[in-house]
């Protein structure tokens, strides 16, 4: 039963409970999962899948047949690397081997690992992790082979941050230090997947020949994460925002949270929101050689949500005092949209490229570089989908031809000339009617000489009741009236 | 093939001009082996310049006598025909017949007198600077993304027509049987240090009241493109037609590649002299248009000088931007330097010059 405070809500925005609505009703998902088919083990996991991710759960359970285990799985195994990685209660020194070595468990279908500290949320998955590694040893090697590799520099490159100090204690310095990480979290699950939807012949394989296009959809969701949960990761010490971003605006990090910083702040967080968008046309591109719907879905999806978060966070000072959702209408809305095809999706990145251009600011010293990179999203879009309107040329094969160029000049003219007919019979019309009715009116003894009087005396309007019509006659018709 | 650094004899029309002067020196830098030399009609050219310059021709290119001298005892490898006239502020939108024969003897008989005394002397090679306007000056439509492929012959602003007929003049297949071999560039809107007419229209507008004002939804796209860039387009043609002639026939649409909100690019301009606007309001574009008719009847009626006329108008709405894939291809183009550092770089300048002049006022 929902609350009153819900209820509340939706009540003042009907539009957003119409979007959630129509989210439930009319999505069909592209395939379903057949439970009955399934084992023990994959129920076990499907049932971690749910309880470790919120966003990705849905659109990986609606995934081609194909790849719904290999997929699954691979959010999994991922998802157990980065629980030993967050946690902070295990040591470096037992922390640096586990995740170099965590490909490797994957062989041993026995291996659990019940030392994660209580409070670890996903400490579950990793104590009966048997039951992914069971799971994992019966898909096609083909894709053992890539999430393996992806989970071997997932997990060295996880390490090699674990044991940098300076990385630990002062976050991220430079900005290539700062894309880097993201490669190591995000960018890398981009080439995983990208692998797997081309060895499944669900993807062009012209993707894996533009691996900056992969790296920029990893890049890309996990920049507006980082944009997102600053306060949060703030809170928690971790400091993702590069030295080389903040260090133009304020001294100290903490500095940004300071509210009589806001302006700084805000200019802050803008160059972040900068160089994640610049992105953002890589990612459409890379969906362009998506080519099975559920694999669309499951890439779109993400995406949308974030330039949508994008969105919300430039120029929004909450982001420094909390942590920030879209509504779940707008979710609801972006995940309708973003389950039909590239088009749908190029307009959602359009409407929040120009949201995002009419919240820039002058003041902004990334201002100009904003708007670029905004009109650089319309300019790709533009590239595949070009524009057609009463204010563009027909096609580029609708040459100037002299021929046709004379006869429409004829035609406008032949128009321009019906027009002036038809206003002139129009203007003939009502003078005749007009005449007909001054007669009609002027015979049953209408006396307009005493009216034009009258006017000429500067009163308007007509006398009120006999007795001031008489007066009236009186006064300009020297009293001959026939009352 | 034809080694580059031969000593090719090359010729600038309009050398002494923005776009010419620049493209000079840089020509000068890049190949210490090129004679170069300029020919213009006013000749005030920085000393530097002046002594690393073969030839300086001062030549009017609407008299064919005049063009004809230069050639009497000269006959350079390569013409980069960039001299013409830019009809600025409100003789942009002019529809005065008198001003259209001024623009169309510059830039459409200028080009022919040139095509043909270079081609009577033995020159026969050129470089064409056209503009984007051969396919934008035509304000009724809007451009998004265009390519080479778009028609000619909507441009109806006097510059574009002028622009248009002189391209074509270039590129017909008349001029190439006489043995031209030519290509042309469109640049976009340029800026860069030096300008006085770009700038200084949006600058103006400070001093007018007038920033308070967006026409239509401010969504429209608009190119601008630093001088460089384009001075570099030009380059890479001239090497072009000198060795592999693979550019010969071609025009080129050249820009920064990053379109930009055309109001977007105005507000940016006045940030730069520290002014910020307290409130933008959007004028529908019905509204604005007929308010820009009215004003053009006042100004006549009272005649003064109009800021806001239909012909502005439809320009600040419209949205026009251009790919430029062919002359990356083709000639190697790439923009190096990005809009908002040439914005910068361009208002810097611009301070300069403002404060150069309020010093010579007593």
């Amino acid at each position: 039963m929902p609350s009153i405070g819900t209820i509340a809500y939706y009540l003042v925005r009907p539009s957003q409970l119409r979007d959630i609505i129509q989210w439930k009703v009319w999505h069909n998902p592209v395939h379903e999962r057949d439970e009955e088919k399934e084992c023990a083990t994959l129920k076990e996991c499907f049932r971690f899948l749910k309880l470790t991710s919120r966003s990705f759960a849905a659109v990986i359970q609606e995934l081609h047949p194909e790849l719904l285990v290999p997929v699954c799985l691979f959010y999994l195994v991922l998802r157990g690397l980065d629980t030993i990685e967050d946690d902070m209660t295990i040591n470096i020194k037992k922390k640096e081997p586990l995740l170099r070595k965590f490909d490797t468990f994957l062989d041993d279908e026995n291996w659990t690992f019940q030392e994660n500290g209580p409070n670890e949320k996903d400490r579950e998955l990793l104590v009966k992790f048997d039951n992914v590694s069971k799971e994992f040893n019966k898909i096609k090697d083909e894709y053992k082979v890539i999430i393996k590799d992806i989970t071997k520099r997932m997990g060295n490159g996880m390490a090699d941050y674990a044991l940098n100090a300076e990385f630990n204690k002062q976050g991220v310095n430079t900005i290539k230090d700062y894309e880097l990480y993201c490669h190591y979290v995000a960018g890398l699950v981009g080439e995983g997947l990208t692998r797997l939807f081309v060895e499944a012949k669900l993807a062009n394989p012209v993707l894996l020949q533009r691996p900056e296009l992969m790296e920029s959809m990893g890049q890309f969701l996990q920049q507006c994460n980082i944009i997102r949960d600053v306060r949060e990761d703030h809170d928690d010490k971790r400091y993702f925002w590069p030295r080389e971003i903040w260090s133009k605006h304020v001294d100290k990090f903490e500095d940004l949270f300071l509210p009589e910083n806001k302006e700084k702040a805000l200019n802050c967080s803008s160059e972040m929101v900068l160089t994640a968008i610049k992105r953002a046309d890589d990612c459409l591109f890379y969906m362009a050689g998506v080519r099975e719907q559920s694999v669309f879905n499951f890439v779109a999806i993400p995406q949308s949500m974030s330039i949508a978060t994008l969105e919300l966070c430039f120029q929004n000072p909450a982001i420094f005092e909390r942590n920030i959702k879209i509504s779940k209408g707008d979710a609801c809305k972006l995940m309708t949209h973003s389950t039909q095809n590239l088009q749908m999706v190029c307009e959602i990145f359009r409407k929040y490229a120009r949201k995002i251009h009419s919240k820039n600011s002058p003041r902004d010293p990334n201002f100009l570089e904003i708007s670029i990179a905004c009109g650089n999203i319309e300019r790709f879009i533009e590239s595949i989908f070009p524009t057609q309107s009463a204010r563009t040329l027909k096609s580029a094969s609708e040459a100037v031809d002299p021929e046709v160029a004379a006869r429409q000049k004829k035609e406008a003219e032949d128009s321009k000339k019906d027009i002036m007919y038809i206003m002139f019979a129009v203007g003939l019309t009502l003078a005749f009617v007009t005449f007909t009715m001054v007669l009609a009116a002027w015979l049953a003894g209408a006396r307009f000489d005493l009216a034009i009087k009258m006017v000429k005396d500067g009163i308007w309007s007509p006398p009120k009741g006999p007795e001031a019509v008489q007066q009236i006659i009186e006064k300009y018709d020297g009293g001959r009236g026939e009352l | 093939m034809t080694n580059i650094e031969s000593p090719f004899k090359v010729l600038i029309t309009g050398g002494a001009g923005y776009i010419g002067s620049r493209l000079a020196a840089t020509l000068i830098e890049r190949h210490p082996s090129w004679q170069i030399s300029i020919l213009d009609l006013v000749l005030p050219i920085g000393r530097t310049l002046h002594e690393k310059l073969h030839h300086i021709f001062q030549a009017d290119v609407t008299s064919t006598e005049s063009v004809s001298h230069v050639f009497v005892d000269y006959c350079p490898d390569l013409i980069i025909h960039s001299a013409g006239i830019v009809p600025s502020r409100k003789k942009r939108y002019s529809t005065d017949p008198k001003d259209w024969n001024l623009v169309k003897a510059v830039n459409y008989d200028g080009t022919r007198h040139i095509v043909d005394a270079a081609l009577q002397a033995g020159c026969k090679k050129l470089v064409f600077t056209s503009s984007c306007t051969v396919t934008v000056d035509d304000l009724d439509h809007d451009y998004f993304f265009m390519n080479e492929t778009v028609p000619l012959g909507y441009a109806h602003l006097h510059y574009g027509k002028s622009k248009t007929m002189a391209e074509e003049y270039v590129l017909s297949p008349e001029v190439a049987e006489r043995g031209l071999i030519a290509c042309a560039l469109r640049p976009c809107t340029i800026i860069g240090e030096g300008d006085r007419a770009v700038i200084s229209v949006f600058y103006d507008l400070i001093a007018k009241g007038e920033t308070n004002f967006i026409v239509g939804d401010g969504n429209n796209l608009y190119d601008f493109m630093y001088i460089d860039n384009a001075v570099m387009a030009h380059v890479l043609a001239a090497e072009n037609l000198l060795t592999t002639q693979t550019a010969a026939g071609q025009a080129f649409f050249i820009s920064n590649e990053e379109p930009v909100y055309f109001w977007d690019f105005l507000a940016y301009v006045w940030a730069q002299f520290d002014h910020h606007p307290s409130f933008r309001v959007k004028i529908p574009t019905n509204l604005a248009w007929a308010a820009g008719w009215m004003l053009e009847w006042w100004t006549w009626w009272t005649r003064t000088a109009p800021t806001l006329d239909r012909g502005s108008v439809k320009d600040g709405i419209r949205t026009q931007y251009s790919d430029n894939q062919k002359a990356r291809r083709i000639l190697g183009y790439k923009p190096v330097i990005g809009t908002a550092e040439a914005v910068r770089r361009t208002c810097e300048d611009y301070k300069i010059y403002l404060a150069s002049q309020a010093k010579g006022k007593p």
